[in-house]
């Protein structure tokens, strides 16, 4: 659905409602059904017997903990709030329930769109840079063997830190391996050793 | 004793889409003529007010026709901007808006009938045409607002997907006329078309100075390089001059269409505005919509929205254009594009026609460019030759 000057497409989407049976309600999924989207009304409970779902529009005004069968601001679809009461506490719940946009009450027919393009773009760049961090807090986990192993080049080679650093680095590069990878894979000496080994290879190749 | 009923008619007869504003008034006028003098159930009140395309002026007028004259119907606004000034104040008096214009798409209220074409009515039936016939290579001018914006980012996708390219996307202020630059990047680097999604003398400067480039340079020129338009109409004819002869547009209605409804129109507007005034697709949704409301009221026998809507969907209504229909589902008129080559007698020759009206699809939900592109025989390559 993303990239440059591509259309957003809902066609064939499931979306659940998730609220009282209403005129907000009616108008949602009327709009919804303009949009290609087939929906399931429900409440109070969200029924994944239903499902799958690929979105879900839910009541900011009454919802409540545990309403939805997944963990708190880590909802696996974009979540969208239906808004009435603009207080902090019911703003912050909506939050909560990893709200990525919202419509207002009473519903009309714009801002659903928009509501559904932003929840979905925001949602992929939350996992985004999840899995970003997760690959960073990997790495840095394994910074104290990367100290280890220069520690270890420095005194074997007789180089000095950065040399002995950049050295490494070329070596996990040979191997098609991370830095820190590289470092945790095998004692400091082993290390050593082999860049002992890499670095005329590398001058006279 | 007939029902009377206000009906607001707001549109800016001064100001940089003044031509566009004179041809959807006369048509409304013409329609409330046509009401009234028929002696039918219904009466029509016009209140005409002119915000001159001073978008401030939308607000305070469209305020004035709900809460100062009673009306629960205005016809009126042709830009987007305007559209959107008034659907807030629209809504909060559960009035309708008779929006007669092409537009962008992406919207849908409640409140609005839609009788102009959406962007499946509009560009992509244009870019069907003209891709197959002239390339895949094109130049993208536009005014400096949503239109132009988001009917270029619709051809840029369409582009896209046939393994196409953009040469270049420029922009003018509405009312600007500097239009060298624009030319002179088409003329270093020359597309295949042009599309222009530039409004009122903007316009006019493009197609001028676009004539004057093919005159010096003989790669320039409507049979090579077109100049294709989304809503360039007859009433701009003649303020396009001869510049304009040879290059193409998509409307919902040209003069030239063939049918009885179209001839009798034609002949009536022609008595009344005169014999030299072009017929346009405005003057004609303008007086579309007009004949609908009253048809609406008169069954309903009341103007109260809920009713006239209702009637609205469940009708089919006989028009110059052919039988109109309300989706509703979306509030949207079914058309049949057309795609037009501009004549030398200020007409468009008509040069392809859809079969059979296309439901409107404000927000493209049919809309595939991948297909698209392979309809046009122009996919995009999976592989390709390394040279």
């Amino acid at each position: 659905m993303t990239g440059a000057y591509r259309t957003p497409n809902f066609r064939g989407w499931r979306v659940a409602i998730l609220h009282r049976e209403d005129a907000n309600a009616a108008r949602l999924e009327r709009q919804l059904a303009r949009l290609g989207i087939v929906c399931v009304r429900s409440w109070p409970a969200l029924d994944l017997a239903d499902g799958p779902f690929d979105a879900v529009f839910f009541d900011g005004d009454a919802g409540f903990d545990g309403q939805f069968p997944w963990a708190n601001e880590d909802p696996p679809i974009p979540m969208i709030a239906i808004v009435g009461s603009e207080a902090p506490g019911r703003l912050e719940w909506a939050l909560a329930q990893g709200a990525r946009a919202h419509i207002v009450k009473p519903v009309s027919s714009s801002g659903v769109f928009s509501a559904l393009v932003l929840a979905s773009a925001l949602l992929e760049r939350h996992r985004r840079q999840a899995r970003r961090i997760a690959d960073l807090e990997k790495r840095l986990s394994g910074r104290p063997q990367v100290i280890d192993a220069v520690i270890a080049v420095m005194a074997a080679c007789g180089l000095d830190q950065d040399t002995a650093f950049a050295r490494i680095r070329s070596a996990a590069m040979n191997r098609r391996q991370t830095v820190e990878a590289f470092c945790a894979a095998r004692p400091p000496a082993d290390i050593a050793h082999l860049v002992a080994r890499d670095a005329p290879r590398r001058q006279t190749g | 004793m007939p029902l009377t009923v206000p009906v607001g008619l707001l549109y800016s007869v001064d100001g940089p889409y003044s031509v566009i504003g004179r041809d959807c008034l006369d048509g409304a006028l013409m329609a409330v003529d046509e009401v009234n003098d028929a002696g039918g159930p219904v009466r029509l009140e016009p209140h005409a007010m002119n915000p001159a395309g001073s978008i401030e002026s939308y607000h305070r007028m469209s305020e004035a026709m709900l809460r100062e004259h009673g009306c629960r119907h205005i016809v009126g606004t042709i830009t987007s901007i305007g559209r959107k000034e008034v659907i807030p104040i629209i809504e909060k008096h559960d009035a309708l808006l008779w929006y007669v214009c092409p537009y962008e798409g992406f919207e849908c209220c409640e409140n609005v009938i839609y009788a102009g074409a959406s962007p499946n009515q509009h560009i992509v039936p244009l870019f069907r045409h003209v891709v197959p016939r002239f390339g895949r290579r094109a130049a993208l001018v536009g005014s400096n607002y949503v239109w132009g914006w988001e009917t270029n980012r619709i051809a840029r996708e369409i582009l896209n997907a046939c393994g196409g390219e953009v040469l270049g996307e420029r922009y003018l202020p509405m009312g600007a006329t500097d239009v060298e630059r624009m030319i002179s990047e088409i003329e270093a680097d020359p597309p295949d078309f042009i599309l222009n999604n530039l409004i009122g003398p903007s316009s006019y400067a493009f197609f001028a100075a676009y004539e004057a480039l093919a005159r010096r340079d003989r790669r320039f020129g409507p049979d090579r390089v077109p100049i294709v338009s989304c809503n360039l109409t007859e009433c701009e004819l003649a303020a396009v001059g001869p510049a304009g002869i040879g290059h193409y547009s998509t409307a919902i209605y040209f003069e030239s269409i063939d049918g009885a409804e179209n001839a009798a129109f034609r002949a009536r507007l022609r008595e009344r505005i005169g014999p030299d005034r072009p017929v346009s697709a405005f003057v004609v949704m303008a007086y579309s919509a007009v004949r609908m409301l009253a048809e609406a009221v008169a069954e309903a026998g009341t103007d109260e929205i809920d009713i006239v809507r209702r009637i609205l969907h469940a009708h089919t209504f006989s028009a110059p254009p052919g039988a109109l229909e309300v989706d509703p589902r979306t509030n949207h008129i079914a058309h049949r594009p057309h795609i037009g080559r501009i004549a030398g007698n200020g007409q468009f020759e008509v040069v392809e026609s859809s079969p059979a009206p296309l439901a409107a699809d404000p927000y493209l939900v049919d809309f595939d460019a991948t297909a698209l592109a392979r309809a046009m025989g122009g996919g995009r390559p999976s592989l390709r030759v390394v040279q």
